[in-house]
């Protein structure tokens, strides 16, 4: 388990602050934020390579906020593999049990283990120089697992990979995921892979971690703006009164909302694809409005309405029921569709 | 259009009358490094030569200069190279100076860096006492020679070194101290495997540059002769036609030992990178 508290690092003028970070043992964590959030300086503190600024980090019990890089068990993996151009593949996968002092018989049953998982056996006498794009992080994922860190984590680790490789990678992530129990700290800025591969996922912006949860729920309750609009939440409008079960978006849309008790709700989305367009399931309060625009996404409809606010609905694109633009329609919004923020 | 055609090709035509100004420049500067020593080999007798290379004083003197400027090499790539790294890798207060301070051999007199190696090993100095007790004497003995060799040719190392570690990417030393290296480690396995064509280049730089070293040598140690300092002496005792011979010899057989070691430094390069 790793446990993140009072950390408060100052680099220039910029402060990374987190506290209350909890990850289960065997959890793969996604921290999720945009370019200049801290994600980076974050993964630098916890391997060790800048001081913890005052916080305590423990890892499995053990406290290592004071240990040295080489001491921590943390194993970590960047966007650029970083494979060792003086070794061949096997050398490199096999580098960190040699720093272990484990038998070379060991050695060659661990990395021959760890290739064949990986799929990547044939490349073991390769010199990396040879080696495209994502068998070289394949190569560095290798070589990360094989020591069985504590704590490994994946900096952006499929940004500099084609979408095939990409799809590719994440599937091996997927699969590797199941055997082992580390914690796994992958960073990352795209929602898809963070869905695709969290069993949670951590949003941090500007050096502060804003929210912790399940995929679930990070994507349909954001807990902030900030948060819904770093995960590209649509349907994002201010609340303007809200009123026993009324709620005034935007002064001039009143939506029923019977969800959970929020105090003060400063903002509202409403999730457009659990906007039941058409009638097709029940809807606890219908609404009507004028189709603005459609734009195919592949299998997807995107469907702009006017119903006094501009809405988005996604809807699958089955054929069975052609909207047209200019066309008046009726609309329903679940209670569930519907999420206040303070 | 043909404007534009015209305009084109007189820009091509400028290319290449700069390319030809330049290259005709870079001649020159050629033909004055190459034609003194070219003139030099063609106006020594083929039997002068002969002589001077029968000659015990000669051969000895190169033999002399050979192993003590590897030696010299050697024994200071020891601290010298761990000096390139940190100059590459950390900051620290006053590294502006000390930057500065490994290029002062470079550009004071040499005669001067002989007077100053003088001071400092001299009879009655401390490590002219020490080396006394010790039971050798650094002036008028191979150690003295080395020294200035060393005190000369250091930067040429150290510069060389720096630079090669400087282009070893940090992530990567990162990368093996996650997996449980040790500093000292990853110095040995990463950083310096890594860095060693530029550290054997430095290597072969202050070799070179230490053989050819005269003006430190000739104060600090004048007996045993290394050869620059024979060829000075038979051109002041003898003239030119004793001085040319040896001038030969020693300058064929420099550019022998530079054509191998660079050929040696080049196939463990590329043993290393297979």
């Amino acid at each position: 388990m790793l446990r993140v508290r009072n950390m408060s690092v100052l680099v220039d003028s910029f402060r990374l602050e987190v506290d209350g970070l909890e990850i289960d043992p065997g959890c793969y964590f996604i921290l999720m934020g945009p370019s200049g959030a801290g994600k980076s300086l974050f993964c630098e503190c916890l391997s060790g390579f800048r001081p913890a600024g005052g916080g305590v980090i423990v890892l499995y019990g053990k406290n290592i906020g004071r240990l040295r890089p080489e001491e921590r068990g943390v194993s970590l993996v960047h966007q650029e593999p970083c494979l060792f151009r003086n070794y061949d593949v096997f050398g490199n996968v096999a580098y960190g049990l040699r720093c272990r002092g484990i038998s070379e018989k060991a050695i060659e049953r661990s990395v021959g283990g760890i290739l064949e998982k990986l799929g990547i056996s044939a490349l073991r006498g390769r010199k990396v120089d040879e080696l495209s794009g994502g068998e070289r992080q394949r190569v560095a994922l290798a070589r990360a697992v094989v020591v069985k860190p504590s704590l490994l984590i994946l900096d952006e680790p499929l940004n500099a990979l084609d979408f095939k490789t990409r799809q590719d990678m994440m599937e091996q992530l997927r699969r590797l995921k199941g055997e082992f129990d580390h914690v796994t700290m992958h960073v990352c800025h795209d929602l898809d892979e963070a869905l695709r591969l969290g069993d949670r996922i951590g949003i941090i912006s500007r050096g502060r971690l804003l929210q912790t949860g399940s995929p679930r729920e990070i994507s349909y309750r954001p807990r902030s703006l900030m948060a819904a609009e770093l995960l590209g939440v649509s349907n994002l409008f201010p609340v303007s009164k809200a009123v026993g079960d009324i709620v005034v978006l935007e002064d001039r849309f009143n939506l029923r909302y019977a969800g959970e008790t929020v105090k003060n709700p400063a903002y509202c989305c409403i999730h457009p694809e659990l906007i039941d367009l058409g009638g097709t399931r029940r809807a606890e309060a219908a609404y009507e409005a004028r189709i603005i625009g459609i734009r195919e996404l592949g299998k997807m409809l995107e469907i702009t309405l006017d119903a006094g606010i501009r809405l988005t609905v996604r809807i699958f694109d089955t054929r069975t029921r052609q909207f047209s633009e200019g066309e008046r329609v009726v609309f329903g919004i679940p209670e569930h569709a519907v999420h206040l923020m303070e | 259009m043909q404007d534009r055609l015209r305009s084109d090709s007189g820009r091509l035509h400028h290319a290449g009358l700069t390319t030809l100004i330049f290259s005709l420049l870079g001649g020159l500067i050629l033909l004055f490094v190459v034609a003194p020593l070219l003139g030099m080999v063609l106006h020594c007798p083929a039997e002068d030569l002969a002589k001077a290379a029968a000659d015990p004083a000669v051969t000895e003197s190169i033999w002399l200069t050979l192993w003590t400027s590897m030696a010299a090499t050697m024994i200071f790539a020891v601290s010298a190279v761990p000096l390139s790294y940190l100059l590459a890798r950390k900051q620290f207060p006053l590294k502006g100076i000390v930057t500065g301070i490994i290029d002062l051999p470079v550009v004071i007199p040499h005669s001067a860096a002989g007077i100053a190696l003088l001071g400092l090993i001299s009879r009655g100095s401390l490590l002219g006492d020490l080396s006394d007790n010790l039971g050798f004497h650094f002036i008028g003995g191979p150690a003295g020679i080395m020294l200035a060799m060393a005190y000369v040719s250091l930067p040429f190392l150290i510069n060389a070194a720096r630079d090669g570690f400087s282009a070893v990417p940090e992530r990567l030393e990162k990368a093996a101290l996650n997996l449980g290296a040790s500093p000292a480690r990853v110095f040995f396995t990463i950083s310096m495997p890594l860095a060693w064509r530029s550290i054997l280049s430095g290597m072969i730089l202050m070799f070179a540059r230490g053989m050819s070293e005269f003006g430190a040598v000739v104060i600090v140690t004048y007996h045993p002769m290394i050869t620059p300092v024979l060829i000075y002496e038979r051109f002041g005792a003898f003239g030119l036609r004793y001085a040319r011979p040896v001038s030969v010899i020693f300058v064929a057989v420099s550019l022998a030992v530079f054509v191998f070691l660079r050929f040696l430094g080049r196939k463990s390069v590329n043993a290393q990178s297979q």
